[in-house]
């Protein structure tokens, strides 16, 4: 069975009038189902370059990616965002809740977007908003949450299409101390629950500690 | 297989950027809309209101002047065989005969020189429905002596009911050539008429035919015959035979024919507005092509998010087009019910608009109709609809082509 996700000697450099600027240098890693790795690093070390690349968000200079077994790299741009839609979570620091959607809506977006929006899918909405504790504010806009609020609709978000992993960029970097227990004890708990696998990229060592393995990436090369 | 290619999602996340959960729509949207609405209202008002004036004066030339005309360019002496085989023409209802020309009228030292007809009363009735416009006086008492007038025409020279006036035809001219002096023809004001049409109304006066034939020397001669038809639409087949059966040099032809630069400039006058005022939609169509750029740069990391979630780059560019879709449907919609409202209660809005300026007379006597006519045309509607709807869409193009460059990642990162 092919491991969950693989990646091998990843490069990537950003190009400009400067020159190139290396951010990822030959990163290898490899996830199993239902497996957790965190990824900490300094600011500036390519954590979030990384985690698009192996969103398929960002093309790469060389290396080889796999999903399962199949590369997103050699497909095309809508097999890539299909794919990744039912394959993927993502989790960012700033939320990204569209405003003119409410709690529901914005959950059901991402169901929407690969196709399957039913019934089901908003009684699994509707659960996973109860599981964050929103039960009472499935009609309210994003304007109207908290920031730690805004975050757990967007964790549930990133799980209503079952997701066979979840990619999350630091998802407490926004919150205060409290706020980010809370929200983290929830990925930790929807991810663990659901058996899907979860790449971490934080600051907090005591957050990277609840996952199952921990790497730290220095001046884009994973040590 | 349409979801394959055509999700639905874009059109369900544009109608909830327009008009977001829980408020009645963005002040943009609404902009937007409004602009589109203003240039559909304007358009189909033009449209109809030029279309109705282009209406109403075809309806007065084929009244006042029958619907086919059958002359020959020279005096017709065979009248009666003629009169003969009109009346068993296939659609003819009444064909009557006429002579006309200019002639130089005078009444108290002020001249004119209207255009004089000289008719049959009783086959004229038949054709042109002459009592209607009387407005003084009787259609009867036009005898050899007696002279009807159109109103402004003897307004301008000042002619009451029974003034005298003279007559002076070219054959007076033609007399003078070879020494001989005929006097000009005293007439008697029998009657006004008034046919609506400022064209006629200017500048016509009526005779009978024998007085017409007198004052051009035609003897039993006249000019030709004007027809009215059971069914216009016919016109053709009646055309075809009057060709075939009347005899050379008798040519039949329709009134509109006739006057066919005129209504060309009518229709002119029409397609040039049209493409005025749609550049009221087009100055729409730049407003929502510069507040979706303004969208697309806002969103810049929505656009990202959505190709997070699953979204293809082309996908999440086609939002803005639906956008520009959705503000031209409802735009146009909302357009098209105005122009409606506006249509119905024009009338009321002018005569308001003129009792205000006081400019009522004005307004009949420059526009020659007291109300405004529309006339309804399909085929309109149908242009400006699909004409406002695709230029709002294309409108929507260039931001979707800026939003389907956005690299996802590229997106992510945005400050904005």
């Amino acid at each position: 069975m092919s491991p969950l996700l693989t990646a091998h000697n990843l490069t990537k450099a950003f190009k400009g009038p400067w020159g190139s600027l290396s951010v990822i240098s030959g990163v290898s890693l490899s996830l199993n189902t239902g497996e957790s790795l965190s990824i900490r690093g300094e600011s500036g070390s390519g954590k979030t370059t990384l985690l698009h690349v192996l969103a398929g968000l960002e093309a790469v200079d060389s290396g080889e990616l796999f999903w399962e077994g199949e590369s997103p790299l050699s497909r095309s741009l809508a097999w890539q965002a299909k794919r990744r839609g039912l394959f993927l979570g993502l989790v960012f620091q700033s939320y990204y809740l569209v405003p003119e959607l409410n709690v529901l809506e914005n959950v059901l977006l991402a169901k929407r977007l690969v196709g399957g929006l039913d019934k089901a899918a908003e009684a699994r909405a509707e659960a996973l908003l109860l599981k964050a504790g929103l039960q009472n504010r499935l009609k309210h806009l994003p304007h109207q949450l908290s920031g730690g609020e805004r975050q757990r609709v967007a964790i549930a978000r990133a799980l209503i299409n079952q997701p066979r992993l979840l990619l999350a960029d630091e998802p407490t970097g926004n919150l205060d101390e409290k706020t980010a227990e809370t929200v983290m004890e929830l990925l930790l708990n929807l991810t663990a629950d659901a058996g899907v696998g979860l790449i971490l990229v934080t600051h907090n060592p005591e957050f990277a500690k609840r996952t199952q393995r921990q790497v730290v990436l220095h001046k884009g090369q994973l040590l | 297989m349409f979801k394959k290619y055509f999700p639905t999602w874009p059109f369900y996340l544009a109608f909830k950027q327009l008009f977001p959960t829980g408020r009645k729509g963005s002040f943009f949207a609404w902009m937007a809309t409004c602009g589109v609405m203003l240039g559909v209202m304007v358009l189909i008002v033009v449209q109809c209101v030029m279309g109705g004036f282009g209406a109403e004066i075809k309806r007065l030339v084929v009244e006042t002047g029958g619907d086919i005309r059958v002359e020959s360019g020279f005096p017709i002496m065979e009248r009666a065989a003629i009169q003969a085989q009109l009346d068993k023409a296939p659609g003819v209802v009444a064909a009557a005969p006429y002579a006309q020309g200019v002639v130089m009228l005078q009444c108290g030292g002020r001249p004119a020189f209207p255009y004089i007809k000289g008719i049959d009363v009783e086959r004229e009735r038949q054709v042109v429905p002459l009592d209607r416009y009387m407005t003084v006086g009787d259609l009867n008492d036009l005898d050899e002596d007696g002279i009807i007038i159109s109103t402004q025409l003897a307004a301008s020279i000042g002619a009451i009911l029974g003034s005298r006036v003279s007559v002076y035809s070219p054959l007076m001219l033609e007399k003078l050539e070879n020494d001989e002096v005929l006097l000009p023809k005293e007439l008697q004001v029998v009657g006004f008429f008034e046919t609506g049409w400022n064209q006629v109304d200017g500048k016509t006066v009526l005779v009978s035919l024998e007085t017409m034939q007198s004052l051009y020397g035609l003897e039993t001669g006249i000019h030709g015959f004007a027809l009215r038809l059971k069914d216009t639409k016919k016109e053709d087949a009646t055309l075809e035979w009057l060709s075939a059966h009347l005899p050379v040099p008798l040519r039949a032809y329709t009134v509109l024919e006739a006057n066919h630069d005129l209504l060309f400039i009518l229709r002119l006058e029409k397609t040039v507005l049209f493409f005025i005022t749609l550049f009221v939609i087009l100055v729409a169509a730049f407003s929502i092509t510069s507040s979706l750029m303004t969208a697309v740069v806002r969103k810049t990391r929505e656009l990202g998010l959505l190709c997070a979630l699953g979204a293809s780059p082309s996908n999440a560019a086609f939002c803005f087009c639906i956008q520009g879709f959705l503000i031209g449907l409802v735009g146009t919609t909302l357009g098209t019910l105005g122009a409606g409202l506006a249509l119905f209660f024009r009338n009321d809005v002018v005569h308001a608009f003129a009792r205000l300026t006081h400019s009522e007379e004005a307004l009949v006597r420059f526009y020659q109709f007291s109300n405004i006519p529309v006339e309804y045309a399909k085929e309109d509607f149908l242009l400006i609809i699909i004409l406002s709807i695709y230029i709002s869409t294309l409108a929507g193009l260039l931001p979707a082509l800026r939003a389907s460059r956005l690299k996802p990642a590229e997106a992510l990162r945005s400050e904005v």
